[in-house]
């Protein structure tokens, strides 16, 4: 039990000392603080038909339940999955095969220091839903119970879920990374959109806590003025929270049943952890697998020979960047497994046969959104498989290593998007082909630049699945490809925005090759 | 070709420094830099390479700043790191164009040259696989490869015999012997015996500092008359280690031979013909 303590502990001390996990806490504190809008904000981001609660304990600690449980779940996910991975590519794995640590062990520790991970985030986002009380001080007393029990039985339960998610996911795709971000995204729209059991006994809604959000519709149907079968509005919505109109919450009352039912997920979740453990190859299937092809390597290449070096040949001088710009996008294409490339030529198919409002507001982003693996260590990759000091250093690398990736990544974005753009073409709307251009430039923009800033792919791919996934339930104010209808000032944030991120990350990459 | 290091110091905080004042002029020939871990080796080989810059001090190469212009040195460094990377999805071919077109060298005679140094090197067995299935032998040869793509004049090798198999490190002897006629070759080892073979000048480093610099025998003549044997009683090893420098010890039934460095030998010692690695060990653990 100390051993595992002891795993558990080590294994979370490494996750949390990475820079990129201190700017997702820090982005998720900053998030958390706009769960609880400003009485004035034209923005709310849970309502009942236009009404918010006043900002008592209640209220506050159950709306940042809700969101915490919702957005964390979603983008956790990929904030925590690829523990074993990480393992099984430092080495670490093949020390910890040779220990008596059993399969189960191993990977309940690698569940509970996910959790652990999501729990931080939880712990900072609790404390900013205090600060916010005191800080908006509406009158009403602390009452800590308030906040308390919404996080303990809606958003703890949530995340222990997520927690062993990651963990299923990694030992059935093993290192296919890129089926796990893409399986998940679809799986977490359709747990979230459908409760998998709801009785008046128990009801299984993962993520959403649809007893909270009950009795929210319930007191707010109590305070009169709502309109008649009004749902509850869970997310960020423009122009919903009108000043003034307020309603009175004082908290959700958990049944039994709730409360069992959340203790039953918790318990599934942890005999899925069970089931997966026969599955757990302890790192060898990769082992075997690398070996195999070593040894087929290995033929007829036993020694360095008697090489004359007078007889080599002497290469001529071009620092051109199209062979550069060749390759890169050949890392491109290869990254990832090939029968992805199929899904590819779904979209791009759907792209040219689908209405083309929906081709372009909810096809293109998804099939962008496939490419995450692909360019999501777009400016990272030297790194990650030590290559930089070859290209680093190299002629003019600064100039040559930036240009390459990024039209690299262009080429990739915008060929996939090409039946899209062709259909505005013909119909002469090139706004409308500036605007997919401009997505695919701020797609490859954030991948760079995020690449640059955490060492790592973790940040963008989060982003990259918050911003797809929101854009898919049709939120405009992150609408980055011009799907709907926006005024100037739009862009024109987002064109400052690019401009901004794309002077730190060229300034960040210069320093790295020139300092 | 020549390579001037003046006062060099590399220093990452108040008290602890990379390289601390080091001077050293090489030209054409094989330098073997010996130090033990922590000695600063790589970190002068990284200000040599360009990839890192010194806080102090001045590196010229043929007269031209490297540190003020390295883009003059890239063109015809070769440099292999200790502890670099692959992109494992491409094969030998790919990755070695792709540098190529990294160090700026292209035209007809590239795709001959990458072929000459694959075939040279033995990899074209497995030159069309992905270098993520390479052993770690390979992928060390992979790396040199790249090394000598540009047809480099300052020839750098961190640790190169890493993973290769003795066959394969009597190859590169062989080849840094080749190479070192027109280029300067600076490499480092733990081992010593690679840089006594191999090595034209020895660097002895340690704590960032150049404590011993010159040809093989001028080393080696500092330790001469210092290395001596003794059989001794197992229970007497402890002590002869607090008061010498032990290098070697054998089991023999009852008795150990050791093998030791002293100014002060023992009684009963044998006064034994000094080695490099000898010399090594007397000037590190002074």
């Amino acid at each position: 039990m100390k051993a595992l303590l002891s795993i558990i502990y080590l294994d979370y001390l490494k996750r949390i000392r990475s820079y990129s996990f201190l700017v997702t806490l820090c982005l998720s504190t900053a998030i958390a603080a706009s769960f609880i809008p400003q009485p004035e904000a034209s923005y709310s981001t849970v309502n009942v038909g236009g009404y918010t609660g006043f900002y008592n304990a209640a209220w506050i600690g159950t709306v940042t339940a809700l969101m915490t449980s919702i957005f964390l779940s979603m983008f956790g996910f990929y904030l925590i999955n690829g523990a074993i991975k990480t393992d099984r590519e430092s080495g670490v794995g093949q020390i910890i095969a040779s220990t008596p640590v059993g399969n189960f062990q191993y990977l309940f520790s690698k569940v509970l220091s996910n959790f652990l991970i999501l729990f931080t985030i939880v712990l900072a986002v609790f404390a900013m839903s205090i600060m916010l009380f005191f800080f908006y001080d509406a009158g009403y007393p602390l009452d800590i119970g308030q906040f308390i029990k919404p996080y303990l039985l809606i958003t703890i339960p949530a995340l222990f879920f997520i927690s062993v998610l990651a963990v299923v996911f990694e030992v059935l795709f093993k290192q296919y990374g890129v089926i796990q971000n893409i399986g998940f995204f679809f799986l977490f729209i359709a747990l979230s959109s459908t409760a998998i059991l709801d009785t008046t006994i128990v009801n299984f809604d993962i993520f959403n806590g649809k007893i909270a959000s009950d009795q929210i519709i319930a007191a707010a149907e109590q305070a009169g003025s709502v309109p008649e079968n009004s749902g509850l509005n869970i997310g960020f919505s423009l122009n919903q929270g009108q000043k003034g109109k307020k309603f009175l919450f004082e908290g959700t009352s958990f049944t039994n049943g709730f409360i069992i039912s959340r203790l039953i997920l918790v318990l599934i979740s942890i005999i899925g952890v069970v089931l997966i453990t026969p599955l757990f190859q302890r790192f060898r299937q990769s082992h075997i697998g690398r070996k195999k092809e070593n040894k087929k390597a290995s033929l007829e290449t036993d020694s360095i020979s008697g090489m004359r070096l007078e007889s080599l040949s002497v290469p001529e001088t071009d620092f051109g960047i199209m062979p550069i710009l060749k390759t890169e996008f050949l890392l491109l294409v290869r990254s990832g497994k090939k029968w992805l490339w199929l899904l590819n030529l779904t979209g791009v198919v759907l792209l040219a046969i689908l209405p083309l409002s929906i081709a372009h507001q909810f096809v293109l982003p998804i099939l962008w959104f496939l490419q995450v693996g692909r360019i999501s260590q777009l400016s990272s990759k030297e790194q990650a498989h030590k290559v930089h000091y070859f290209t680093w250093f190299s002629f003019k690398a600064m100039y040559r290593i930036t240009c390459t990736q990024i039209i690299a990544a262009l080429i990739l974005m915008i060929s996939l998007a090409v039946p899209l753009l062709l259909r505005y073409a013909f119909q002469l709307n090139l706004a409308a082909v500036g605007m997919v251009c401009l997505g695919a430039f701020t797609v490859v923009t954030f991948a760079f630049v995020l690449g640059i800033l955490t060492k790592g792919k973790k940040l963008f791919e989060v982003l990259f699945f918050l911003v797809t996934y929101i854009n898919v339930n049709g939120m405009s104010a992150f609408d980055y490809f011009g799907a709907m209808d926006h005024n100037n000032v739009h862009w024109y944030i987002l064109i400052v925005m690019i401009i901004a991120l794309m002077t730190i990350g060229l300034f960040k990459r210069y320093r790295e090759i020139y300092a | 070709m020549k390579l001037e290091i003046q006062k060099v110091t590399k220093q990452y905080s108040k008290s602890k420094y990379g390289v601390k004042d080091l001077s050293l002029t090489l030209e054409n020939g094989v330098f073997g830099l010996l130090g033990p871990n922590g000695a600063g080796k790589s970190t002068l080989l990284k200000m040599i390479a360009t990839v890192s810059k010194p806080n102090d001090g001045v590196i010229y190469l043929n007269k031209n700043n490297m540190i003020k212009d390295p883009n003059y040195a890239r063109k015809t460094i070769g440099f292999l790191p200790q502890d670099f990377g692959v992109y494992p999805n491409l094969n030998a071919f790919e990755f070695l164009r792709y540098i190529a077109a990294m160090k700026g060298v292209a035209g007809h005679k590239l795709e001959t040259r990458i072929a000459q140094l694959i075939e040279g090197l033995n990899l074209m067995a497995v030159a069309k696989q992905h270098i993520g299935s390479y052993s770690g032998g390979m992928k060390q040869r992979v790396g040199i490869a790249q090394a000598l793509l540009n047809d480099p004049k300052l020839i750098i090798f961190d640790e190169p015999t890493v993973g290769l198999d003795p066959d394969e490190r009597v190859g590169f002897r062989h080849l840094v012997a080749e190479l070192a006629s027109e280029a300067i070759v600076i490499l480092s080892s733990h081992i010593v015996s690679d840089i006594a073979t191999i090595s034209d000048q020895v660097g002895i480093m340690k704590d960032g500092q150049l404590l011993a610099k010159g040809e093989q025998h001028e080393i080696v003549k500092s330790t001469t008359g210092k290395v001596f044997e003794i059989e001794i009683d197992k229970d007497f090893l402890p002590a002869l280690k607090e008061s010498h420098i032990v290098i070697n010890v054998t089991h023999q039934s009852e008795k150990l031979k050791v093998r030791y460095i002293s100014d002060h030998p023992l009684e009963g010692s044998k006064l034994q013909e000094a080695n490099l690695e000898d010399a090594y060990l007397h000037i590190t653990k002074k």
